[in-house]
């Protein structure tokens, strides 16, 4: 039996290693990849906390976003391909059309 | 037993989530995302959402993942830099600060582990609730799906008529 506040440990500090990659890194498809690596961090404690407070609710909001996980990865992949189509670049210094 | 394991896995997601972060070829960033993915699953498995687990590893390492290496080899990237880390860091560790206090008081639910095995497993259990109390928001995600799907085809195409 795993004490809960482990896997709470474990999804704060790859939390933070995704909210470090967002933040230190250049290029805009890693950038991505760490924030799917922030949602999977929560999915870990939303479901630890559902087996804590014996809920199926936490899994079933683990699913929905699971769900809108694929859906931004498909949309923003998609963005990325139009972007590099226009801009022959992904490093998000030289992304700088809506900064005025 | 199960303590042990959790920190294998445990320790396999920070190593292969650092090398994730600190990679210079996304091509490798991306092989540490789909090693993360399935520890991630193996950690669903320990907390007894076998159907989580599942859907892990076909969802993420097998359909998101494959997106993710499509699109990095179209595109053909350069290495990069990083940026000059310590402000950023710096700032990420504040955020970090800021989510780190919020413990979760909530009432008990009824699904026990006696009650998810009265019901025929994980999988049931999941379904007894999705289909019934989240009906809703599960069409929803449908639609989500749909849009996801119209969105991607019409930013890829070449030229709208």
């Amino acid at each position: 039996m795993v004490p809960q506040e482990h896997y709470l440990v474990l999804s704060a500090i790859l939390f933070a290693i995704g909210a470090i990659g967002v933040l230190v890194r250049r290029n805009a498809i890693v950038i991505f990849m760490c924030i799917e690596l922030m949602l999977n961090a929560v999915n870990i404690s939303l479901v630890a906390f559902s087996k804590q407070m014996n809920s199926i609710d936490g899994q079933v909001f683990v699913f929905f976003i699971m769900t809108v996980a694929a859906a931004e990865a498909a949309i923003g992949l998609a963005i990325m391909v139009s972007l590099f189509r226009n801009k022959e670049t992904l490093n998000v210094d030289e992304i700088n059309l809506m900064k005025w | 037993m199960e303590l042990i394991l959790f920190y294998i896995f445990g320790g396999i997601a920070i190593i292969a989530s650092l090398g994730l972060v600190s990679g210079k070829n996304p091509v490798h960033s991306a092989l540490f995302m789909v090693v993360v993915f399935f520890v991630v699953a193996a950690l669903f498995v320990l907390l007894g959402a076998e159907f989580l687990a599942a859907a892990q590893i076909l969802v993420y390492a097998g359909a998101i993942m494959v997106l993710f290496l499509f699109v990095i080899m179209l595109l053909r990237l350069q290495k990069e830099e990083l940026r000059n880390t310590s402000r950023h860091a710096f700032f990420a560790f504040q955020v970090v600060m800021i989510f780190r206090g919020g413990f979760f008081k909530g009432g008990k639910g009824s699904f026990t582990p006696d009650a998810v095995k009265g019901f025929g497993g994980n999988t049931e259990a999941v379904a007894a609730v999705l289909f019934t109390d989240y009906l809703f928001p599960f069409e929803l995600t449908s639609a989500i799906l749909l849009m996801a799907m119209v969105g991607a085809v019409v930013l890829t195409k070449k030229e709208l008529k």
